[in-house]
C-alpha cells in the first residue's frame, strides 16, 4: 500500500518535508497552488483548517500557507507558497475548499493580499473604516497608529 | 406627602434603586471570565440584589468587561443608548482606564470615559470576583449618595461624547 | 442514578435533598467571608523606596509602558544623595499594568514586590496612578527569587594565569574575554546607566556595551573615545568605580565593564578606522606639560576641538605613570604604544626628553602658546623621614618601578621589605616577587609589606591584595615603620616596625598613633618606600609660583573648568584630584580642562 507521503510526492512540482509522522510540509510554486490543493483533496485531505499569511519582510515575500487535514490517515499537511510582497496576488481556493472563503477575506483585509476569484475578498470584514496599511503587515507601526487615533490618559508624563 | 420636597423623593428613590440592580449580560472583553463565578453559586451576587439580565431596555448596569475595540464600541454605544435612565457603567480593569496591555493596539480604544460616561472603575487585569462585588457595593453607595450620575452627564455633555465617538467610528 | 431507580424507589426519596440543609454552603459570602489568597499572588505593587535606587529597569522592562519614574519627595522624602542612585521612584499607572510582575523579577535591588491585595475601586479614573510605598500597608505577595530569575546574576569567569606560572615572567595576568564570553557578559547589562555616575569620566557605558553585544567593536570604541582617550589602558588598570555602582551588586556579581572595554579595544589593531568628529582648525596653540593620562586626555580633546597641541614630556616615553609606574604584568607596553600612537595620529605633537625648566622655559611657553596645561602629576616619591633612609638600599617605589619597567632592571636582593599598603605598594611587592622568582627561583626569598592600615581599611584594591597573597607576599598590616636597623658592616638588617593604635583620629583626619612598646623587626636587606608621591614645581618661576594658590590639602586650586589662579594656565590630573588619584580621574579632569581651555581660547578672541 502506498503511504500518504508518497502520494503527495507524486503530485507535480511539490517539495515534501516530513517533520513528524503526521506533520508534513509541502512547498509549491505559485502557479501550482490550486492544482496541488485539488490533488490533495483527491487523496483525502478533506478539510482546510487554516489559511493564513506570514510576512517574510526580510525577503520581501509573503508566505501563504494552507493547513489541510486528512481525517482517515490523521495527517496534517501544510501547503506553503511564497509570493511577491509588493504584488501579492493569489487565486482563490474556495471552489475546492468552501471554508477558504472567509479565510481569504481575512488575509485580504489584514495583509492586503489580492484574491482573484473571491468576489468578497477586499470588502470590509472585521475592521471598520480602515484607511491605513493592512494592520498585520510587519511594516505597520501599531504604536504610531494608536497614538494618532486614540488619546492616552496622562500621556504628558510618558515617553510615548 | 405634600410636604415632601423633590430632593427627599429622589433620596428615597435612590435608596430603593440600589437594592435591585439588573446587570445586562453583555461582555466585551476577557474580564467577562470573572463574571460566571460572581453570578453563580460561588460568589452568588444575587445576595446583593443583583441579577444578570438579557435585554438592554430592562437593565440598569452596563459592565465594560475589559478592552473595547472600535467594532464593539459601536455596539456598546447602541446598547447604552437603548438602556433607560437611570443607568450605570462600570469599567473593568486596566483596559477601560488607559488601554492596559492593549495600549499599543490599532483596534482598542484607550479611554472608556471619552465615549460613554463611567461611574466606577475597578483596578486589576482582570479584577477578582471579590473586587467585582466590592465594586457593586461601592456603586450602591454612589447611587445612594446620588453621585452615580453618569447618565446625566451623558445628556449634558452629549456633544462632547458624540464628537469623540465620531472621531473613531467615522 | 438512572430513571429506573426513581421508578422503583419510594416517594419519600426526594426527601434525600434535605441533607443539603446541614451541609456547609458552597457560596462564599464575600465580604463577610474571605478566601485565603495564594502566597505568590500578584496584586498591587509595594516598593521599599529606601532600598530602591531609581535605576529605571522596571520602567524599561514593562511591556505596557505603565511605569514612569517620578519624584516621590512630596509623598515620602527619600535620601537623595545615595551613591549609585537616582532620586526618582517608579510610579505605576494601573490603567496600564497587566500584573505580569516582570518589573518585580527584574528589580535589581529587590525593593519592588507585589502584594496580595487586588481590590481597588474608584469613580475617578485619574486615581489609578500612584507611587507604591511600603507605608500603604499591603500584605506582601509575589517576590523575586534568585533561583528562577530572568537576570543572569553570575558574571563570566575571567581566565587568569596561575600564580606559579605568572611569577616566572612579566606576562599579562588576565587573558581577556573571548568573543563568546564578551557577548554573554554584555548581554547581562541592563542598560540603566547607573554606572555612568560612578565613572569620573561619565563614559557612555550602556551604549558601548550594547555595541559590543551587537559585535560592532569600532562603534563601541567610538563611544569610549568620546570621553576616555585611553580605553584599552583603562580596560586593564582602571579602578572601575562603575562596577562598584552596577545594579547587579545587590543580587549578584557586577557586570565586568572594565574587561568588556578591554575586549572591544583589543579587537581593533588601531583606532584609525574609528570615526571621530574633528572640528576645523582654530589656529590656536596649546602647550601641555607632562604626557601622563591627564595631559594626553587634554591634548586629544583639544585636538578634536581644532587646536594644535604640543606635549612636553620629560621622560623618554609618553604615558606618565602608565609608562613608568604600572608593571608590565598589568599593562603591557604595546597597549600604551597603540593608544598613544592613536593620539599622535590625531595630530598631537609629543616632544619627548624635553624637561620644562631646563630644555624649555615655562615663561617661553606662556609667551609662545595661547594656553598652558600643567599635568605633571605626582612624579616624585614622598619620603617619610625614616631614620636611616639615606642608605642606597632604601629606595622610592616610583624609581624602582621605573627602573624595572623602562630600564629593564632585573637584580634584586633575597629579602625585601615594602613600606605601604596602597596599589603602588602591591605593584612593588608583586614586581619584587617576580624578580626574585626569575633570579633565585623563589628559593629562600621573602618579600613583605608593612602598612599602617589594617586589612579592613587597606587602600589597595581587593584584587591586588588577593593577587599579592597568591604570589606569597607576606603582609604586616597595622605595623608602622620606625627605623632602619643596620648590621655592623653597614648593610641593612631590617626594618623596625611598631604596632599601630589607630590611623585616623576621631575627626577622621590622617593622624597615626602607635603603641611604642610593641615593636618587631622585619628582616630584609632592601627597603622600598611606597607611601605616596609628590609634585615638583621647580620649573615654575618663583614669582609665578607665589601667585599659584593651593587648597588646604596641598592640591592646586582650580575652578570647575580646571583653570588655576594664573590666567591661561590650567591644571589637571593628580595635581588637582582629591579622590583616589587613579588614571580615570586624571583622564576625566584632563577632558574637563580641555573644555575649559577651549572656552578660554574662544573667549580670548
Amino acid at each position: 500500500m502506498m503511504g500518504i507521503v508518497d502520494k503527495i510526492k507524486e503530485i507535480d512540482g511539490t517539495k515534501v518535508t516530513v517533520q513528524r509522522e503526521n506533520r508534513i510540509f509541502v512547498d509549491v510554486e505559485k502557479e501550482r497552488v490550486i492544482g496541488t490543493l485539488y490533488s490533495m483533496k483527491l487523496i483525502g485531505f478533506s478539510q482546510l483548517s487554516v489559511l493564513s499569511v506570514i510576512d517574510r519582510i526580510a525577503d520581501n515575500q509573503f508566505e501563504i500557507f494552507y493547513v489541510l487535514y486528512n481525517r482517515d490517515e490523521k495527517v496534517n499537511a501544510t501547503v506553503r507558497v511564497w509570493i511577491d510582497r509588493d504584488n501579492p496576488v493569489i487565486e482563490t481556493a474556495e471552489k475546492i475548499y468552501p471554508s477558504a472563503h472567509a479565510w481569504e477575506r481575512e488575509i485580504a483585509e489584514m495583509f492586503g493580499v489580492k484574491v482573484e476569484g473571491n468576489e468578497e475578498a477586499g470588502k470590509p470584514f472585521i475592521l471598520e473604516n480602515w484607511n491605513d496599511l493592512p494592520p498585520m503587515r510587519k511594516d505597520f507601526d501599531s504604536i504610531k497608529y494608536s497614538s494618532e487615533h486614540f488619546v492616552f490618559r496622562h500621556s504628558e508624563d510618558k515617553n510615548e | 406627602m405634600e410636604k415632601m420636597t423633590q430632593d427627599q423623593v429622589r433620596t428615597i428613590a435612590n435608596m430603593l434603586r440600589k437594592r435591585s440592580l439588573w446587570m445586562i449580560h453583555y461582555c466585551t472583553g476577557c474580564g467577562a471570565m470573572e463574571l460566571p463565578p460572581t453570578m453563580t453559586s460561588r460568589y452568588d451576587m444575587s445576595r446583593l440584589g443583583l441579577a444578570p439580565f438579557v435585554t438592554s431596555r430592562q437593565a440598569d448596569i452596563l459592565l465594560i468587561t475589559g478592552y473595547l475595540n472600535v467594532k464593539t464600541l459601536r455596539r456598546v454605544i447602541t446598547v447604552y443608548e437603548q438602556m433607560l435612565d437611570p443607568k450605570y457603567v462600570i469599567g473593568f480593569g486596566s483596559c477601560a482606564l488607559n488601554g492596559g496591555v492593549y495600549w499599543d493596539s490599532y483596534a482598542v480604544i484607550k479611554q472608556l470615559d471619552r465615549y460613554i460616561p463611567a461611574d466606577l472603575y475597578i483596578a486589576g487585569c482582570m479584577p477578582r470576583p471579590e473586587a467585582i462585588i466590592t465594586a457593586f457595593q461601592d456603586l450602591m453607595d454612589l447611587i445612594d449618595s446620588g453621585k452615580a450620575d453618569g447618565y446625566k452627564r451623558y445628556k449634558r455633555d452629549l456633544a462632547y461624547y458624540k464628537e469623540n465617538q465620531r472621531k473613531v467610528l467615522g | 442514578m438512572n430513571i429506573k431507580d426513581y421508578e422503583n424507589g419510594s416517594f419519600l426519596k426526594p426527601l434525600a435533598s434535605v441533607k443539603y440543609l446541614f451541609k456547609k454552603p458552597h457560596t462564599l459570602r464575600y465580604p463577610k467571608e474571605t478566601k485565603p489568597v495564594p502566597d505568590r499572588y500578584r496584586g498591587l505593587h509595594i516598593n521599599d523606596v529606601d532600598k530602591c535606587i531609581g535605576c529605571g529597569n522596571c520602567r524599561d522592562i514593562c511591556p505596557c509602558a505603565a511605569i514612569t519614574m517620578a519624584d516621590p519627595s512630596d509623598i515620602r522624602p527619600i535620601e537623595i544623595d545615595k551613591k549609585g542612585a537616582n532620586p526618582v521612584r517608579p510610579k505605576i499607572d494601573y490603567g496600564r499594568c497587566s500584573f505580569c510582575a516582570l518589573c518585580v523579577e527584574m528589580c535589581p535591588t529587590g525593593s519592588l514586590k507585589m502584594s496580595k491585595d487586588l481590590i481597588y475601586t474608584s469613580p475617578d479614573a485619574d486615581a489609578f496612578v500612584w507611587i507604591p510605598l511600603e507605608e500603604q500597608g499591603r500584605e506582601p505577595g509575589f517576590t523575586q527569587s534568585d533561583e528562577i530569575t530572568p537576570l543572569m546574576l553570575e558574571a563570566e569567569e575571567m581566565e587568569e594565569l596561575e600564580p606559579e606560572v605568572r611569577l616566572k615572567s612579566f606576562e599579562e595576568i588576565v587573558h581577556g574575554f573571548t568573543e563568546e564570553q564578551a557577548r554573554k557578559e554584555a548581554m547581562r547589562c541592563l542598560g540603566c546607566g547607573i554606572c555612568m555616575q560612578g565613572c569620573p569620566a561619565h563614559m557612555k557605558i550602556p551604549e558601548y556595551i550594547q555595541a559590543i553585544f551587537d559585535g560592532k567593536h569600532d562603534e563601541s570604541t567610538k563611544f569610549m573615545l568620546e570621553d576616555n582617550v585611553l580605553p584599552g589602558i583603562c580596560g586593564r588598570i582602571c579602578t572601575h568605580r562603575c562596577q562598584d555602582d552596577c545594579v547587579y551588586q545587590y543580587r549578584g556579581d557586577p557586570v565586568h565593564i572594565m574587561w568588556l572595554k578591554r575586549f572591544a579595544t583589543d579587537q581593533l589593531e588601531t583606532y584609525k578606522d574609528v570615526e571621530i568628529a574633528k572640528m576645523p582648525s582654530s589656529g590656536k596653540k596649546v602647550a601641555i606639560i607632562g604626557g601622563g593620562p591627564s595631559g594626553l586626555s587634554a591634548a586629544y580633546h583639544l585636538t578634536t576641538m581644532g587646536h594644535s597641541v604640543t606635549i612636553f614630556e620629560q621622560k623618554q616615553r609618553a604615558g606618565g605613570a602608565l609608562a613608568t609606574g604600572i608593571p608590565m604584568y598589568r599593562l603591557p607596553i604595546y597597549e600604551l604604544d597603540k593608544e598613544i600612537g592613536h593620539i599622535e595620529d590625531m595630530g598631537v605633537e609629543i616632544k619627548l626628553n624635553t624637561q620644562v625648566g631646563k630644555d624649555v622655559q615655562f615663561e617661553d611657553l606662556l609667551r609662545d602658546y595661547d594656553a598652558v596645561y600643567i599635568g605633571v602629576g605626582l612624579s616624585y616619591g614622598r619620603s617619610i623621614n625614616l631614620k636611616g633612609e639615606e642608605h642606597p638600599n632604601v629606595v622610592q617605589a616610583i624609581d624602582f618601578l621605573r627602573e624595572v619597567k623602562v630600564e629593564g632592571r632585573r637584580d634584586i636582593t633575597k629579602h625585601v621589605v615594602v613600606i605601604g599598603g596602597g596599589n603602588v605598594a602591591m605593584d612593588v611587592a608583586r614586581t619584587v616577587a617576580r624578580l626574585q622568582e626569575i633570579k633565585y627561583g623563589s628559593k629562600d626569598t621573602t618579600v613583605q609589606t608593612a602598612s599602617l592600615e589594617d586589612w579592613d581599611i587597606m587602600p589597595a584594591s581587593q584584587e591586588e591584595i588577593d593577587g599579592a597573597l597568591e604570589e606569597k607576599v607576606i603582609f604586616n598590616p597595622a605595623w608602622g615603620p620606625n627605623q632602619v636597623i643596620f648590621n655592623e658592616d653597614g648593610s641593612i638588617k631590617g626594618l623596625e616596625v611598631k604596632k599601630v593604635k589607630h590611623v585616623f583620629d576621631e575627626s577622621g583626619r590622617f593622624n597615626p598613633a602607635f603603641y611604642e612598646d610593641q615593636k618587631k623587626l622585619l628582616e630584609g636587606d632592601y627597603i622600598i618606600e611606597s607611601v605616596g608621591q609628590m609634585y615638583n614645581f621647580e620649573f615654575i618661576p618663583k614669582e609665578m609660583l607665589d601667585k599659584l594658590e593651593f587648597t588646604p590639602r596641598r592640591k592646586v586650586m582650580v575652578d570647575e573648568y580646571g583653570e588655576t589662579t594664573l590666567p591661561g594656565v590650567f591644571a589637571g590630573g593628580d595635581l588637582v584630584e582629591t579622590s583616589k588619584g587613579d588614571a580615570i580621574s586624571a583622564i576625566a579632569n584632563g577632558h574637563r580642562a580641555a573644555i575649559g581651555i577651549d572656552r578660554y581660547l574662544r573667549d580670548k578672541k
